[in-house]
């Protein structure tokens, strides 16, 4: 009876160890499942994550390009390859999370920077101006071709917002500084122009997709910001004195400026202020392309041969070279 | 006599037992196989997720017009290099009827058309019972106009393919893609 009654539990109890275990098996091959289905979705997840870490990086490093593998996120690794020139540039990720692998094939643009349209050799928008010119200050308008482009019609010497800050500057400009705001309709070239253009909102974009950042210092003979073959986009935040530096390409300055010695800038300088901002130069100083300040109140003070030419060529040569941080997607394969 | 009680007694719990054993493979039996519908229930509904999950996220790769040239509640048409190969293809997905699968036990399931340029493949219903498209513009409301879709609703209904108990236990699932190239 005894042996019988053992039997029988024996018996029961791998019956139902038996259920148990398939049950079991069951319910790990349903994880596995879930499990799978969530290491697709994160492989995936790496692969474009890791497509938009690299797309970042080359905003701010607008040269970079080959092969950057064993990058590791979310517990995963994605290798990146790029290759192809600025207008048709191919962005790979293979991604791999545990077993699983993905690939994105992401083709991008580079996109153009949009230049600011300039219309005058010295653009002043603010409401309270001052000038204190002396020396022999040349704010030209006329068209100056220094790249062998074509020569463009004139642009005012100086531009201002409305017809008083115009009869200010030809009331308050001694008579012989007057004759030397040359440009369209003659000395001295003043003229009221209309305006649109939000140059807080245009300066954080070219803020965005600056190359150099400069913080508030002196920035002397030795220092260049970008040259005519390779221009870029400066970002200046604070106040700042160059003194022989040279540069080409975008230059927003968010504070006061001084230029002094030989700084010479082929391009647009746009120098911009919550409040006031001052300019001041002293010494042989040029501008080539176009400068644009833009505050509540605005001082230009100048000593010394400082030049304000337009140059539509400079402003072309810089649009031509320089690049933007933005990208046009035209595929992503994922 | 007191023999015969131990033996009437011992045929009485021994019965017993043996209706316990009997009971207790049947559930088993019942138990494993309801855990087993479950499991290729899940595994069905997974794999048709991934098969439109992966083509859809392909929609308008490489093509230039207006990528999704058929926008139904069962039925999408859309234009993507699905393939990476440099031809463009035109990829339909759409469900078939009840009738289009009479060889399996489930009275409801229906066979989902994957049409890749004319080429039809269509494979086992996996239990498949409804399959629902919806469109969603750039505000994540509801559009019948190709141009603005932004997002493409999937919606799947999958039965297991035998009965379990007499009846089809069925899962749902969910997933809004958002195309990356439309």
């Amino acid at each position: 009876m005894g042996k019988g009654i053992l039997i029988l539990v024996v018996g029961l109890s791998a019956l139902i160890s038996l259920l148990i275990i398939n049950l079991n098996e069951d319910t790990n091959r349903s994880l596995d499942t879930t499990v799978d289905m969530y290491k697709t979705t994160q492989v995936r997840l790496i692969s474009n994550s890791g497509i938009e870490v690299y797309l970042e990086k080359m905003r701010r490093n607008k040269t970079l390009s080959g092969n950057f593998t064993d990058n590791s996120l979310l517990d995963g690794q994605y290798d990146i390859s790029i290759y192809g020139p600025d207008t048709n540039l191919t962005i790979t990720s293979a991604a791999t999370y545990l077993e699983k692998e993905h690939t994105s094939i992401v083709n991008a643009k580079r996109e153009p920077v949009k230049m600011p349209g300039v219309n005058s050799a010295l653009y002043i928008s603010s409401n309270t101006i001052s000038l204190n010119l002396n020396g022999n200050v040349d704010i030209n308008g006329n068209d100056h071709p220094m790249f062998g482009g074509p020569a463009k019609s004139p642009l005012p010497g100086i531009g201002v917002d409305d017809v008083t800050d115009s009869a200010f500057i030809i009331n308050n400009v001694k008579s012989k500084i007057t004759q030397d705001i040359k440009g369209l309709g003659g000395a001295p070239s003043v003229r009221t122009l209309t305006d649109n253009t939000d140059w807080l909102a245009l300066s954080e974009e070219f803020i965005f997709s600056a190359d150099t950042v400069l913080t508030t210092g002196t920035y002397s003979s030795g220092s260049v910001f970008g040259t005519t073959d390779s221009p870029i986009i400066t970002y200046c935040n604070g106040d700042v004195d160059f003194t022989d530096a040279t540069g080409a390409g975008i230059m927003v300055i968010n504070g006061n400026v001084n230029l002094s010695g030989n700084f010479n800038y082929y391009g647009i300088v746009i120098v911009y202020g919550q409040s006031s901002i001052r300019c001041q130069t002293i010494g042989n100083n040029g501008i080539y392309g176009g400068t644009i300040l833009v505050g509540e109140s605005v001082s230009v003070e100048s000593q010394g041969n400082a030049k304000f030419y337009y140059s539509w060529d400079a402003i072309n040569q810089c649009k031509v070279n320089l690049k933007s941080s933005r990208f046009k997607i035209l595929s992503w394969l994922e | 006599m007191n023999i015969i009680l131990d033996l009437l007694g011992a045929f009485l719990i021994g019965g017993i037992v043996l209706l316990l054993v009997a009971n207790l493979n049947a559930y088993s039996s019942e138990t494993q196989f309801a855990s087993a519908a479950d499991l290729r229930l899940q595994q069905n509904a997974k794999t048709l997720a991934e098969i439109i999950n992966d083509d859809l996220r392909k929609i308008g790769y490489k093509y230039s017009g207006t990528a999704i040239s058929q926008a139904d509640s069962q039925k999408i048409s859309f234009y993507g290099d699905i393939n990476n190969d440099g031809t463009m293809d035109l990829v339909t997905y759409y469900l078939g009827n009840k009738e289009d699968a009479p060889s399996t036990p489930n009275p409801d399931d229906r066979v989902m058309y994957r049409i890749v340029n004319n080429d039809t493949i269509s494979g086992p219903t996996l239990g498949l019972t409804n399959l629902k498209f919806s469109y969603l513009n750039t505000h994540e409301q509801v559009t019948a106009n190709p141009d603005s879709i932004c997002y493409v609703k999937a919606e799947i209904w999958v039965e297991t393919i035998q009965p379990v108990g007499g009846e089809y236990p069925f899962t749902y699932w969910e997933m809004t893609i958002n195309p990356r190239n439309i």
